[in-house]
């Protein structure tokens, strides 16, 4: 036989299945945000972004220590810079989007 | 090589949505049952043996390179050069390829060898699999694609960095995170722990001098499904020179394969190869009849078709500025209006399976239908 005995997956449906519903009807994706818990709340839009990727507009920060990893606030591109520059210096050692910025449709070939 | 019309299933939208296929309709249906293309086992071995041939083939093809310096004509930047024969003389890791080819029945020919980037990886491996299991499952299909994933991920785990690995791809194409995330299950199910981040994601430790991912973990190892032609133009490639104790998979020395200037020098070096189509640089082309494509493009963009040195078919797109190359003009019969190009996977060294992209027109572009196969025995 020229084809796979047996196929199984295990992670690709439960992740993927929910990309193809529906939209969510909300009646709106006015949210107030704080990227840094040291910063302050400011009122966002995320209409651009899909539901699915929704989480990863809110981009997580943090440091592992003491056998663990705590959670210190997000970054966020959707953010005004007021709300995304806090006073926690644990952000300052990384630095983001080196990668990704000259295109960003399908690579598909 | 037939094409059969057939009656798609009644729930094919739900039954393929439940394998996690959610791009299968753009404005027209990009997944198409139909249709489906039957082939004689003899075809298929053909295909196969072709696809083995070629592979070996084109990493002789990558040694001439290396060894005559001809980055220049592949438009590769110098900072590359290092990197890229680091990964080829240290042979990083890497996991597949698909070759396109025009099959009229009896010839078989390349068009080009998507090294780097290919796509259409989930919908060959699982959608094409499971299609053939409702209709018709007591057939044969050329598509070993899932099982040799799973296995070559195996191979390759004691090999990579100890850790995790990480996956990425651009945010914004749902098509692009299926083919990571299908890739990432079978790392899993080999095995390996896993990460998703996406290519923007990507963070750089200036302290540790490492990359991280969003939770500043560090990234060793990671599959990525990004162009390294792009890469090279970014700013975190000096990063990535300044810190080459990661495994970039698939690794830099696959700028030499993707690069459709690979297909001048497959020419120049096995002009007897059944396979491979006369093809030179655009600045050396003394062909009447020929396409002319850039050496970096996607899905069909800036490719010209040349009949009697007259342009009969013509896409626009924002490639070219890197120079063209010349290939042979190469009939495929028409069914029903429909092209048919296959795609012929290489999966850790070994042909793979097979997927059909059918196009209306000469040029197969991101609007081609994917039609399934089968093997009649």
């Amino acid at each position: 036989m020229k084809k796979s005995k047996v196929v199984n997956l295990v992670l690709i449906t439960a992740a993927l299945a929910s990309c193809s519903k529906p939209k969510p009807d909300w009646d709106s994706n006015e949210v107030y945000l704080r990227s840094d818990t040291t910063a302050n709340y400011t009122h966002t839009q995320g209409s651009h972004i899909s539901p699915f990727l929704w989480y990863y507009a809110f981009r997580p920060y943090g440091m592992y220590y003491g056998g663990g990893y705590h959670h210190s606030g997000y970054y966020s591109s959707a953010l005004t810079e007021r709300s995304n520059i806090g006073r926690s210096a644990m952000k300052g050692a990384v630095i983001r989007g080196g990668f990704g910025g000259s295109h960003s449709f399908s690579v598909s070939s | 090589m037939q094409r059969h019309t057939i009656l798609p299933r009644n729930n094919w939208q739900s039954a393929v949505e439940k394998l996690g296929f959610g791009f299968h309709t753009a404005d027209v249906p990009y997944w198409d049952e139909s249709a489906y293309y039957e082939f004689s086992m003899a075809e298929i071995t053909k295909i196969e043996s072709a696809t083995a041939e070629l592979w070996g083939m084109c990493l002789e093809a990558v040694q001439y390179v290396i060894n005559n310096k001809l980055y220049a004509r592949f438009a590769i930047p110098e900072k590359a050069i290092e990197l890229i024969e680091k990964s080829w003389n240290d042979d990083d890791p890497a996991i597949y390829g698909r070759f396109d080819f025009g099959f009229d029945g009896n010839n078989l020919k390349l068009f080009e060898f998507n090294a780097d980037t290919p796509t259409s990886l989930f919908e060959t491996g699982i959608v094409q699999w499971f299609w053939l299991q409702d209709f018709a499952s007591h057939k044969d299909q050329f598509n070993s694609v899932h099982e040799r994933l799973v296995d070559y991920w195996k191979y390759l785990k004691p090999y990579l960095y100890e850790g995790i690995l990480h996956f990425t791809c651009v945010k914004q194409s749902l098509e692009d995170l299926t083919t990571v995330e299908y890739m990432r299950d079978c790392a899993i199910q080999a095995g390996i722990p896993s990460k998703l981040v996406f290519i923007d994601d990507i963070g750089w430790d200036q302290e540790k001098r490492e990359f991280v991912d969003l939770e500043d973990e560090e990234i060793k190892n990671i599959f990525k499904l990004y162009p390294w032609e792009w890469m090279v133009n970014e700013p975190f490639f000096e990063q990535l020179l300044a810190n080459q104790k990661v495994y970039w998979i698939e690794p830099a020395w696959k700028m030499i394969l993707s690069n459709k200037a690979i297909l001048p020098v497959l020419w120049k070096l096995y002009p007897n190869c059944p396979y491979i189509l006369e093809c030179y640089f655009e600045e050396e082309n003394s062909l009447k009849d020929y396409v002319k494509k850039p050496v970096y493009s996607r899905e069909g963009a800036n490719i010209s078709i040349v009949k009697n040195g007259q342009i009969i078919e013509k896409t626009e797109g924002i490639y070219g500025k890197e120079g063209f190359i010349c290939q042979q003009l190469f009939n495929i019969p028409e069914t029903k209006n429909k092209i048919p190009v296959i795609g012929s996977w290489v999966i850790g060294q070994q042909p793979a399976g097979m997927s059909i992209r059918e196009a209306d027109s000469l040029i197969t572009g991101n609007t081609s239908c994917f039609i399934p196969h089968l093997i009649n025995n």
